[in-house]
């Protein structure tokens, strides 16, 4: 009993330590996370220097956020993985061609999956396709890891809906009024 | 000794997790999800068999201390919000329990001849790689 007691002190001592850090690291964390992402929308979208988020209210429930550069959008999606949701930015011209993806969230099963976030070779498949990204078709799924490929696609291809008035009801289509 | 050793395994990824969401932002650590509770879980046991190969247990305390360890430390470094918090410290409390219980009759059960020195090492990955099959019956 001595001995928990010993424990739970120090275990509070530690959860007492990494709030603090955290909470003292709070003003560095959100402006290197807004620096972060506008690099990484920069990168993604290739001639648009400034980058404004729009209020997305299609009916496509795989877009989560839309921002809108000068050349093109920066758009959010959220699908399904094997483990878990699956959250990619994905750059696309204002010609509808896919110009860059980042894995925002993944978490899918280590040695699997999870290698999508890094593997160059699958990621890459996708710069320069036009909402047509069908894993096992058009794309290479990554080995043992087909749902995780099939999610990627997905989003992919919804942002590129987006932009291209796939999605009518969204501000992206240039036929609007 | 299990308590001691995995509150320092967790707290250290808790330190990992503020340090890169505050510096690197770009990076994706896996969250505190089953396949992590486990595998941190079966880092902190194989890391117990090798200082104190002998400990012996009093599963109530090993279990509520567990729960506490998850709740708190993922709280304290944001690995788990508000509302998930309950659910996290749950979820790792029985996950480290059951863990440790499986994890102590297979070591037990390798630790004889040449593999004796392996067996806390071995029955961790074995027991990790059975975490993630069960996360994809899931």
């Amino acid at each position: 009993m001595k001995n928990a007691l010993k424990h739970l002190a120090v275990l509070v001592a530690a959860a007492a330590v990494l709030a603090g850090l955290r909470m003292g690291l709070a003003g560095t964390a959100a402006a290197n996370r807004e620096a972060e992402a506008a690099e990484m929308m920069g990168l993604l979208l290739p001639g648009s220097a400034s980058f404004t988020p729009e209020a997305y209210d299609g009916e496509d429930a795989n877009i989560t956020a839309v921002y809108k550069g000068d050349t093109g959008y920066v758009v959010e999606t959220t699908t399904a993985g094997y483990v878990d949701d699956v959250v990619l930015w994905v750059g696309v011209s204002n010609e509808g061609k896919v110009t860059g993806l980042s894995a925002r969230e993944l978490h899918e099963t280590f040695g699997l999956g999870q290698g999508a976030m890094s593997n160059v070779d699958f990621m890459g498949q996708f710069v320069g396709t036009s909402g047509d990204a069908a894993v096992g078709e058009t794309v290479d799924a990554l080995t043992g890891a087909t749902v995780t490929s099939k999610a990627v696609a997905k989003g992919v291809n919804s942002a590129v809906a987006f932009v291209t008035g796939a999605d009518v009801s969204s501000s992206a289509t240039e036929w609007e009024g | 000794m299990l308590n001691t050793v995995l509150a320092l395994v967790v707290a250290v990824y808790g330190l990992v997790w503020v340090l890169a969401g505050a510096f690197a932002p770009a990076v994706v650590l896996p969250s505190m999800g089953f396949s992590m509770m486990a595998a941190l879980s079966v880092l902190a046991l194989a890391v117990e068999s090798y200082l104190a190969p002998r400990g012996k247990r009093n599963w109530a305390v090993v279990a509520v201390l567990a729960v506490l360890t998850f709740g708190l430390l993922s709280w304290a470094a944001g690995m788990a919000g508000r509302e998930n918090v309950i659910v996290t410290a749950v979820l790792g409390g029985a996950t480290c329990t059951v863990l440790a219980l499986v994890f102590q009759a297979l070591r037990e059960r390798m630790s004889s001849g040449p593999a004796c020195k392996a067996a806390p090492v071995v029955t961790a990955g074995m027991l990790f790689l059975a975490c993630q099959c069960l996360v994809g019956i899931l």
